[in-house]
C-alpha cells in the first residue's frame, strides 16, 4: 500500500536546525507539529498496512522567502530508506533557475516527480513559463503533482488551484502525467470530469477538511461524486494519499478500508495507480 | 524528597495497552526513596494511565468495552479543522477514552519498591496512536 502524499517536513532527520523547523511551521500553518524520525513514520505507516510513501520537497522562495523542504533533503530521506520512500522534487516557477533545478531533480538526484503548489507559489498551471518545466518532466518520463483543492495553509490563494487550468496543461502536453491532491476538493466534480477526459490525469484521496474522515471520505467520493463513479470510470486514476502532516494518516487508511469498494478497486487505488503515475513497474 | 523521571514510549497501534510496571519500578528503585508514593502521569490528552491486571483477555475486554462506550461514528464536534494546529481534529474518541481511564495512577512505595496488589500492573493506555508518548513518574517520599 502506497501513500502518495506524505509531508516529510517534520522528520527528525531534516529538523536539526530549529530555524528551519520554525520556518516550516509558519509556512505550512502546522503550528504544533510532532517531530518524528523517518523510522517511526515507517512503523506508523506499517500499523495500517502502508509500506511505501511519497514525500515531497517544496520551494516557496518567491512567496514565503525560502525553501520549505529542499530537493536534497527529500533525496536524502529517499536514499536513506530505499524501497520505503519515493521523493518528488519541487521548484519555484518564478525563480529563473527553475528549469535547471527540475533537470537536477531527475538527472542528479533521481527523484520520482515534481511537486508544485499553485496556491502557495502563486502561478497558474497553464502559464507559458510552465511549459519548459513540463518538458523536463516529459523528457525524464516523470509526473507532475499539483497540491490541489483548497489550501488552508497561510497565504494560500484559492484562485490558482482551480482544476480547470489543468485541462490546458494536458491539452498542450498530452503525454504528461498530471496529478492533483485531495481530489481537488471542493472542486472534486471538476477533477473527476478532467480525469474522465484525460486518462493520464490522476488525483489523491487526502480529504479531511470537514467532519470525521469516516464521514468525509464517503461524502466526497460516493455522494458528491456518484456512488460508482470511481469504481466504474476512475478506478485507474485515483491514488490513496493522506497529506499526513495536516491530516491523520492512520484514520484515513482505516476510512479507505471502510469504503464499500470492490477488492480490485482498492488494490488499484492503494498501490498500482501510484506506480503507474510515477512510471514505475508494479 | 521529590524525584521526577520523564520517560518516552513508542506505541505501535491506534489503541493499545502497554504494561509499564517495570519502568516505573526501576525509576522508584533508582530514586533511592524507600517510603512514599509514586505518581505515574501521562503528558497527553488522548492517553490514559491505569492499574489493572495483566491478562490478554482483560486487555481485549477493556478495549472492546471502551469502543462500545465511545463509538468511532458519532456526532463529535471535535471533527473539524483546527486552525491553531493546522491539522484536523477527529480524535474525540481518544480524548473521551483518556477521560474514562484517567490520566494518572498513584502507587505506594514500601522498602524502596512499588507496593502493588498481587494482580496489579501499571499500564500506559494509547487511544490515538501510534505515537511517541511521554509520561512522568513523580516520586515523593523519604
Amino acid at each position: 500500500m502506497i501513500d502518495i502524499d506524505v509531508y516529510p517536513h517534520f522528520f527528525a532527520e531534516i529538523c536539526q536546525d530549529q530555524s528551519k523547523v520554525e520556518f516550516r511551521k509558519q509556512s505550512t500553518g502546522i503550528y504544533k507539529p510532532r517531530v518524528i524520525s523517518a523510522d517511526f513514520a515507517i512503523r506508523r505507516m506499517a500499523s495500517v498496512g502502508i509500506d511505501k510513501a511519497v514525500i515531497h520537497a517544496m520551494d516557496l522562495t518567491t512567496t514565503d522567502g525560502g525553501v520549505v523542504v529542499s530537493n536534497d533533503e527529500a533525496a536524502s530521506i529517499m536514499s536513506a530508506y530505499p524501497g520505503r520512500f519515493y521523493a518528488f522534487g519541487s521548484v519555484d516557477p518564478s525563480v529563473s533557475g527553475a528549469v535547471g533545478e527540475a533537470e537536477r531533480c531527475f538527472a542528479q538526484l533521481g527523484l520520482n516527480g515534481l511537486w508544485l503548489d499553485p496556491s502557495k507559489q502563486y502561478f497558474y498551471p497553464d502559464e507559458p513559463k510552465m511549459d519548459a518545466i513540463y518538458e523536463v518532466c516529459l523528457h525524464y518520463n516523470k509526473p507532475v503533482m499539483f497540491q490541489g483543492g483548497i489550501s488552508l495553509e497561510p497565504r494560500s490563494r484559492a484562485k490558482y488551484a482551480l482544476p480547470v487550468y489543468l485541462d490546458e496543461v494536458l491539452f498542450k502536453h498530452p503525454d504528461l502525467r498530471v496529478g492533483v491532491t485531495s481530489f481537488g476538493w471542493p472542486w472534486a466534480e471538476e477533477v473527476a470530469t478532467l480525469m474522465l477526459k484525460h486518462p493520464n490525469m490522476y488525483c489523491d484521496t487526502a480529504l479531511m477538511y470537514f467532519d470525521s474522515v469516516d464521514e468525509f471520505y464517503p461524502w466526497v467520493m460516493q455522494k458528491k461524486l456518484g456512488h460508482y463513479w470511481i469504481e466504474r470510470s476512475l478506478m485507474h486514476q485515483v491514488m490513496f494519499g493522506t497529506c499526513s502532516g495536516h491530516f491523520n494518516q492512520v484514520r484515513q487508511a482505516q476510512a479507505l478500508k471502510n469504503l464499500d469498494w470492490a477488492d480490485d478497486t482498492r488494490e488499484l487505488v492503494t498501490e498500482k495507480n501510484a506506480l503507474d503515475f510515477m512510471g514505475l513497474e508494479g | 524528597m521529590v524525584n521526577l523521571k520523564t520517560l518516552s514510549i513508542e506505541t505501535a497501534k491506534q489503541e493499545e495497552l502497554v504494561r509499564i510496571t517495570d519502568e516505573v519500578s526501576a525509576a522508584v528503585k533508582a530514586s533511592g526513596i524507600k517510603s512514599g508514593i509514586a505518581a505515574v502521569i501521562s503528558a497527553h490528552c488522548t492517553t490514559g494511565v491505569m492499574a489493572n491486571e495483566s491478562l490478554p483477555c482483560l486487555e481485549k475486554d477493556i478495549l472492546r468495552i471502551l469502543a462500545e462506550l465511545v463509538p468511532e461514528r458519532e456526532d463529535y464536534r471535535h471533527a473539524h479543522y483546527l486552525h491553531s494546529y493546522g491539522a484536523c481534529g477527529g480524535n474525540t474518541t481518544g480524548h473521551v477514552k483518556g477521560l474514562l481511564t484517567g490520566n494518572s495512577v498513584l502507587v505506594p512505595i514500601k522498602d524502596g519498591d512499588l507496593l502493588l496488589g498481587a494482580a496489579q500492573d501499571i499500564y500506559f493506555c494509547e487511544y490515538d496512536g501510534p505515537q511517541i508518548r511521554t509520561f512522568y513518574i513523580q516520586i515523593i517520599g523519604e
